[in-house]
């Protein structure tokens, strides 16, 4: 491979070869990397199946016997969902296209036409619906057990042993079950049917429609058990408009909601008040809702009340549930509006108890999570701390402690677990008890194995809860050394699965009984393996990572340390040019972007996929350092912590002979962008600089109005990323010293801004504005606008690929006096243009 | 060794100072990431965590050439596009 590389550099420096030819050549080097990505693992543990991911294709499949480590025992051609069977089989559908394995024999069955697949694990079959809108169910064996024709829309599986099937005849529509017993009809219905979904518990299935030429919509829930079916039939305010149905424990009712989109104005004049509360509506319309409660078997929906609360949510209870207003009250200080003013409605008294607001904590909205039992919800009235309600006994209690994250009810609804950057806690509901678990106390734990079902569309309102009789599946990190590891908790016994290492840990898959894992773990000089863990620790190498990329292992890196302002311990990843020589001096290239020294185990490949502007790999190929430096928002404002997290980064580093300190270049997008805009003010230390997508006025991007996430922006600098903790009234000056615009002048090193002219998030003229502003002053600059460019450039596209091509060529100008550049030299050079 | 039990309402902040000490790597707002399913075409949970942070797009670990998405608007129509959390 290193004569590769060779060649390629070699290419990439002739100036008698043509950027074609120098792109193929790139462009074949790249192709040959991969990872392996996505382990799926059978339920017995036996086999796991992993993709080889390439930069643009992941169309091999490789499936590995847990039993045989390190051999190959099939690979399968063939991109997309894969489903173990119960039998050593696999199945393996997309892209138009289905194959069925027999892994003991090797027997391939293919075919052609797929619209999807069903593996029906328990029944030992497989559905395969082709687009002639037949469904046929496989042997395994591969002979063919039933057929189903004229099937309209997508069959629904359940546990893997059901499909459920509409099938059109003579406009009535057939809901057809295949099952053990054979396929049966299990009722009709006479309205078309645009959604079919089987619900959690398997009881029941929710079908809608609308009448034919009509906006009459109709949703008519199925027993699965009798077919009996119930309907409601309301009027939609347009064609558009959809129903959603939750579950209430498990099936014993079920909350109904009709939802329409009133789309936004577009008359003559366009109105905008200063006391509206929903300027999202001005992009995105209008969201309206009406509510029903079902409860199971009952032949009446029971329409909830809007005349005090305009939504109405479940908590997973069959008698109280949530009233709510949707955006009353927001002040757009956060960018989802909270619940400022709420109250409990009782069903069966028609009654309201006022519960007052919920913010979100982690989440960008109120997060409320309910118990499996329905009587308990987790909430949080200040998003900070949370509270624990009691529907039934209509009280609360506030846990007076910050930090946790995530909570988790136990599958008996006796215990509240929470994740936190200090172990897991666990609270008993009852005594209201608050304590550490034994498992990691002091580092940062995340609960992998909790169950959520979502009750409201659009919302952070869930039942989340552990599996019964299991025991917990953590993810432990420590932030300061960058290690992962991973424990079982059962009870007061922590048993540790996977040590703390140092290699980052991709996917973990594990048996529905916790006794089998398998993981992908890579570092910086290692592509990712494949890792077979028993419970009792045991492990085995399944799968070595890459073969091509066999000098992966002699990539070198270095971690730095310093601290911010305010004393906080950061840290910089610097990565070693290949072939480094302690006797050469070489150019640095440094990206920024917020905390990056947790990617120092993350593996590169070279790619023109990697983040905009930076692939790392390639530079160290090239004969580059790369510095990524973590920068923090402290008291100075962003840019001005920026500027002083990569001073102090530099200076670090600058003891470092090998590094030509007249040599190094600034690069970075987004947030790293607007970073990079600041620094490129206030510094000299830079030859010269790359800044994509970023802000270069925070005082017109706060008072501005943000397509992408449509309303006022100045919720990102008061309480979002930026991070200014002040409104621009409270801290003028702040603002003023942090802007990279006011001080355009002092740029000292050439610039190349680019942008999408898509961008909604970062509004293109932002850069427009930087480049009036360095050009007014009569600085180097080279602006690119790509005009099918987004807030970042889309996969595998020319624009990406035109950039990836331009930023090489950028740094190898200034960093390296390779200076044949034409585009570069029509700034650079006089008369050039 | 005594067992540590504290009723919820007297957990000081003591253990709060392990919290101060956590790097702050800036404000995050999670949201949970949606994709328009190929075949269905309806916008479904992706099952991953992205963010309202300006940022690197947040793509779908199962094909990293799909972006994610706030929650659907529609059935077949998800929101805007998220970022890497």
């Amino acid at each position: 491979m290193r004569k590769l590389i060779c060649i390629y550099l070699l290419l990439l420096i002739s100036s008698n070869i043509s950027a074609q030819g120098t792109k193929d050549t790139l462009e074949s080097w790249m192709s040959k990397f991969y990872r392996l990505a996505n382990p799926v693992l059978s339920e017995d543990g036996k086999w796991v199946a992993v993709r080889k991911r390439y930069d643009i294709r992941q169309d091999t499949l490789l499936v590995v016997d847990t039993r045989k480590p390190n051999i190959i025992a099939t690979t399968i051609v063939l991109d997309g969902s894969v489903s173990f069977l119960k039998n050593d089989e696999v199945l393996v559908y997309g892209n138009r296209q289905a194959e069925f394995v027999d892994l003991r024999s090797g027997r391939i069955l293919h075919y052609d036409n797929v619209v999807t697949a069903y593996p029906l694990s328990e029944l030992g079959k497989y559905g395969i619906l082709t687009k002639d809108s037949t469904l046929s169910i496989y042997k395994k064996d591969g002979t063919l057990h039933q057929q189903i024709k004229k099937v309209q829309g997508l069959p629904v599986s359940g546990d893997h042993k059901k499909l459920y099937v509409v099938r059109e005849n003579d406009h009535t529509y057939e809901i057809m079950v295949a099952s053990e017993e054979g396929v049966r009809r299990l009722t009709s219905v006479s309205h078309a049917i645009t959604n079919l979904e089987l619900l959690p518990s398997g009881k029941q299935l929710a079908i809608s429609g609308y009448e034919n030429g009509t906006r009459k919509i109709q949703l008519t829930l199925v027993d699965t058990g009798n077919g009996k079916t119930t309907t409601l039939s309301k009027t939609a305010a347009s064609t558009e408009d959809f129903f959603k149905v939750t579950e209430i424990q498990e099936g014993k009712s079920y909350w109904i909601g009709l939802y329409s989109v009133e789309k936004p104005e577009n008359g003559m004049v366009n109105i905008w008040y200063g006391n509206d509360d929903n300027l999202a509506a001005k992009k995105s319309g209008t969201r309206t809702g009406r509510y029903w409660f079902w409860k199971s078997g009952s032949d009446e929906f029971r329409e909830f009340p809007n005349d005090k609360y305009p939504a109405m949510a479940s908590l997973n209870s069959e008698r109280y549930f949530l009233a709510y207003h949707l955006t009353k009250g927001h002040n757009f200080l956060t960018l989802e509006p909270q619940f400022i003013d709420t109250s409990v409605y009782d069903v069966e008294q028609n009654t309201y108890r006022p519960l007052g607001a919920f913010k979100g904590i982690l989440y960008g909205s109120p997060e409320l999570i309910c118990s499996k039992s329905g009587r308990f919800v987790v909430g949080s009235d200040d998003g900070k701390k949370w509270i624990v309600l009691d529907l039934e006994n209509q009280s609360k209690y506030s846990i007076d402690k910050a930090g946790f994250q995530n909570p988790v009810f136990s599958s008996d609804s006796q215990y509240i677990f929470f994740e936190s950057e200090d172990g897991v806690w666990k609270l008993d509901i009852r005594t209201q008890i608050l304590v550490p678990t034994k498992a990691v106390q002091g580092k940062s734990v995340k609960i992998v194995n909790a169950n959520d079902y979502g009750l409201l569309p659009f919302s952070y309102i869930n039942t989340r809860s552990l599996p019964p009789n299991k025991p917990i599946l953590l993810e432990v990190k420590d932030r300061v050394k960058n290690l992962t590891s991973f424990s079982l908790l059962s009870g007061n016994t922590v048993k540790e699965i996977i040590p703390f290492t140092e290699n980052r840990v991709g996917n973990i898959e594990y048996d529905p009984n916790l006794e089998t894992f398998c993981t992908l773990e890579e570092n910086y000089n290692r592509s990712p393996e494949l890792n077979l863990i028993k419970r009792n620790g045991q492990r085995q190498l399944l799968l070595k990572g890459s073969t091509f990329d066999q000098n992966v292992s002699l990539l070198r890196q270095e971690v730095i340390r310093y601290t911010s302002v305010e004393g906080l311990p950061l840290k910089g990843v610097l990565y070693y040019p290949v072939n480094y020589s302690p006797n050469r001096k070489y150019p640095m290239v440094v990206h920024i972007y917020q905390i990056q020294s947790d990617k120092s185990n993350e593996y590169f490949t070279p790619s023109y996929n990697n983040r905009d502007g930076l692939d790392i790999r390639t530079l160290v190929e090239r004969g580059y350092f790369v510095l990524l430096p973590d920068t923090v928002v402290g008291d100075a404002g962003p840019g001005l912590s920026a500027l002083d997290c990569v001073n102090k980064a530099l200076d670090k580093v600058s003891n470092n002979r090998n590094i030509d300190v007249q040599k190094v270049g600034l690069i970075g997008h987004s947030f790293g962008g607007y970073e990079t805009n600041f620094i490129a003010t206030h510094s000299d230390r830079f030859a010269a600089y790359i800044s994509g997508a970023g802000i270069s006025d925070i005082i017109r991007s706060y008072f501005s109005y943000n397509y992408h996430y449509p309303g006022p922006h100045y919720w990102q600098y008061e309480n979002g990323q930026v991070n200014m903790n002040a409104s621009f009234l409270e801290d003028k000056s702040r603002y003023f010293r942090n802007n990279p615009i006011y001080s355009a002048e002092k740029v000292s090193a050439p610039i190349l801004l680019w942008t999408g002219k898509r961008d909604e998030n970062v509004p293109w003229d932002q850069t427009t504005e930087f480049y009036i502003g360095l050009k007014r002053n009569e600085k180097p600059v080279i602006a690119l606008f790509y005009k099918n460019g987004g807030h970042a450039l889309g996969f595998n596209s020319t624009e990406k690929k035109d950039l990836y091509q331009k930023v090489l060529e950028w740094w190898d100008y200034f960093l390296k006096n390779w200076t044949n550049v034409p585009w570069i030299n029509k700034q650079m050079k006089q008369g050039a243009l | 060794m005594k067992k540590l039990i504290l009723p919820a309402a007297l957990v000081l902040m003591g253990a709060g100072a392990a919290f101060a000490t956590k790097m702050n790597s800036g404000k995050r707002v999670i949201v949970d990431g949606y994709r328009i399913d190929a075949v269905s075409g309806q916008c479904v949970d992706a099952e991953q965590k992205c963010s309202t942070n300006l940022g690197l797009p947040c793509t779908w670990s199962e094909d990293p050439s799909v972006t994610l998405h706030e929650a659907p608007v529609t059935p077949t129509m998800c929101g805007n596009e998220l970022f890497k959390p």
